[in-house]
C-alpha cells in the first residue's frame, strides 16, 4: 500500500518508519534517522497522512475545552476546611516507622487503650472503695486551653478553628503553635464541655467522611479500625464516668485527653488512607 | 459519561463577601495561604474547571471526579502554607491534582486487588466499549481508551507534561510512557475513523 521511498520494498520501508514513528513525533530521532524518516514521508502518502492525523489529534487534545462539574462543589469543600480541628500532641521525632502503618499502629493502640482502660478501672475502683494508698484528690487549676490552633501543615486536616476568632471579618488561619501541646481538657469545670464539643464535632466529621469512603479501604483495615475504635470508645466512656465521680483528678483528665487524641489520630489516619 | 464542556454552575459566596474587585491571583494565593477562605474560594472558582477536567478525564467517572476535585482543593488548603511560589500557583495546583488522582488510582487498585495496566505493559482492553458504528468525538474516544494509555495521553497531550515527568508520576519508564502515548494516539485515530 505504501510508496517505495528507498532501497527497501514499500511495506518494509513503511514498517521501518512506523517503528520509529513515536520517536519521530516526539522529536527524539537522531538527525540521520530523522532525515531518513522525512525522505520516506515525502515519498509515501499513506505514512504522511498518518503523521498528519496524529499531529492533528495532538493539537485537538491540547485545545480541548475545560469540563465543568455538574454542581457547585464549593459547599462540600467549605464544610471540610471549616471543620474545627483539635491540636494533637506532636509525634515523637524518633517514632518507629511501623507506627505509621495504620494497622500495626492500630494494634498498638488497642494494646495501649486496653491498658489505659484497665488503669482507669483500677483507679476508679480504688476511689470508690477509699483505698488508703489512693492519693487524695485535689483541685488542679489548669488554664482552660481549648484548642484554638490548627494542627501543623502536615496535619491531615489542618484547618482553622472558627470559634476561636469570631470578631475577624474573614476567617483566618492562625499561625501554628510550634511544638505546643495544649491541654485540651482542663480540670476547672467549665472548659471541658467546650473542649469536648470540639472533639465531638471533629470526630463526627471524620466519621461522616469515613462512612462515605469506607469502600475505598480494604475490609481487613476497616475491621481492625472498627475493633480499635470500640476499644478506644470504651476507654473514653470509662474515663468520662470516672471523671464524673472524681472531677478533680488530673490523671483522669490526662487519660481522657489521651484517649480522645488517640481516637482522633486513628480516624485522621484512616481518612488519609482513603485518599492516598 | 457526558464529556462535553458546558457552562459552569451558579457560583455561591461565603457570607456574601466573596467579591473582591481588587483581588489578583497573587494576592488571593497569599491571602488564602494566610487562612482567608474567601480568597481561597476565589482561587477555587478560577481553577475548578481545569482541575475537574483533569480528574474527569483521568478517572472517566463524573461522580468520582467531583469527589476528587473536592479532595484536591481540601488538600490544597492544607498545603498552601507550604507553597513557596517557585512555580505558578496553577502549576502547583495541577501537580497536586495529578497526585491526588494517581493516589486514588493506587487506592482503587489495592481495593480491587488486581493489576491495572499501569506498568510498561501495553494494555489491550478499552476502558469502555464504544458502540459499533458510532462516530465518537474526541472526549468520548479518550474515555474509551484503556486506562494506562488514557492516563499517559491525558497527561502528555492534554495537560502538557513531559515523558520524564509522567514516568516519575506513574512509576514507569520514560520509554513506557512514550509507548503508551503512541498506542493511545493510534487507538484514538482508529476510534475516530480517520
Amino acid at each position: 500500500m505504501m510508496h517505495h521511498p528507498m532501497n527497501r520494498s514499500g511495506a518494509a520501508a513503511c514498517a521501518a518508519f512506523e517503528a520509529r514513528l513515536a520517536d519521530y513525533l516526539e522529536g527524539d530521532l537522531p538527525p540521520a534517522q530523522r532525515a531518513a524518516a522525512e525522505r520516506h514521508l515525502a515519498a509515501c502518502p499513506a505514512c504522511s497522512a498518518l503523521v498528519a492525523d496524529l499531529q492533528a489529534l495532538r493539537d485537538e487534545a491540547r485545545a480541548l475545552p475545560p469540563l465543568q462539574p455538574s454542581r457547585d462543589l464549593w459547599d462540600g469543600i467549605a464544610r471540610r476546611i471549616e471543620t474545627p480541628v483539635v491540636a494533637l500532641p506532636a509525634r515523637r521525632a524518633a517514632e518507629p516507622s511501623w507506627l505509621r502503618r495504620p494497622w500495626l499502629a492500630a494494634a498498638a493502640v488497642a494494646l495501649l487503650m486496653a491498658g489505659s482502660a484497665g488503669i482507669t478501672y483500677q483507679l476508679t475502683a480504688r476511689t470508690r472503695t477509699g483505698a488508703p494508698d489512693a492519693p487524695a484528690p485535689r483541685p488542679i487549676a489548669l488554664a482552660p486551653r481549648l484548642a484554638t490552633q490548627p494542627a501543623g501543615p502536615d496535619s491531615a486536616v489542618a484547618t482553622p478553628v472558627t470559634a476561636a476568632a469570631p470578631e475577624t471579618p474573614a476567617p483566618t488561619r492562625p499561625a501554628p503553635a510550634a511544638g505546643s501541646t495544649p491541654a485540651r481538657l482542663a480540670a476547672n469545670g467549665a472548659a471541658p464541655t467546650v473542649a469536648l464539643e470540639a472533639y465531638d464535632a471533629e470526630i463526627a466529621q471524620l466519621r461522616r467522611v469515613l462512612d462515605e469512603r469506607r469502600a475505598s479501604l480494604d475490609t481487613a483495615t476497616v475491621r481492625i479500625l472498627e475493633q480499635n475504635l470500640v476499644i478506644i470508645d470504651r476507654a473514653i466512656r470509662e474515663s468520662r464516668a470516672a471523671l464524673a465521680r472524681d472531677p478533680a483528678s488530673r490523671l483522669l483528665y490526662q487519660q481522657l485527653n489521651a484517649a480522645l487524641d488517640t481516637k482522633l489520630e486513628l480516624m485522621r489516619t484512616a481518612v488519609l488512607l482513603t485518599t492516598d | 459519561m457526558p464529556m462535553t464542556a458546558h457552562e459552569p454552575p451558579v457560583t455561591s459566596t461565603v457570607g456574601g463577601s466573596l467579591a473582591a474587585p481588587s483581588a489578583t491571583p497573587e494576592t488571593d494565593v497569599a491571602q488564602a495561604a494566610a487562612g482567608d477562605r474567601h480568597a481561597f474560594e476565589r482561587l477555587y472558582r478560577a481553577h475548578v474547571g481545569r482541575v475537574y477536567s483533569l480528574c474527569a478525564r483521568m478517572v472517566g467517572d463524573p461522580a468520582a471526579a467531583e469527589e476528587l476535585t473536592q479532595d484536591v482543593f481540601v488538600r490544597a488548603w492544607e498545603k498552601l502554607a507550604l507553597y513557596r511560589g517557585e512555580s505558578a500557583f496553577s502549576t502547583w495546583l495541577h501537580r497536586l491534582a495529578v497526585n491526588v488522582v494517581l493516589n486514588h488510582r493506587k487506592a482503587e487498585g489495592r481495593r480491587r486487588t488486581r493489576l491495572d495496566d499501569d506498568q510498561d505493559v501495553l494494555d489491550v482492553q478499552p476502558a469502555r466499549q464504544a458502540p459499533a458504528g458510532a462516530r465518537l468525538d474526541l472526549e468520548e474516544a479518550i474515555a474509551a481508551l484503556p486506562p494506562g494509555a488514557r492516563r499517559v495521553f491525558i497527561l502528555h497531550d492534554v495537560e502538557g507534561f513531559k515523558h520524564e515527568e509522567i514516568a516519575t508520576m506513574l512509576g514507569v519508564t520514560s520509554g513506557g510512557s512514550k509507548a503508551q502515548l503512541h498506542r493511545a494516539r493510534m487507538l484514538l485515530r482508529q476510534a475516530l475513523d480517520r
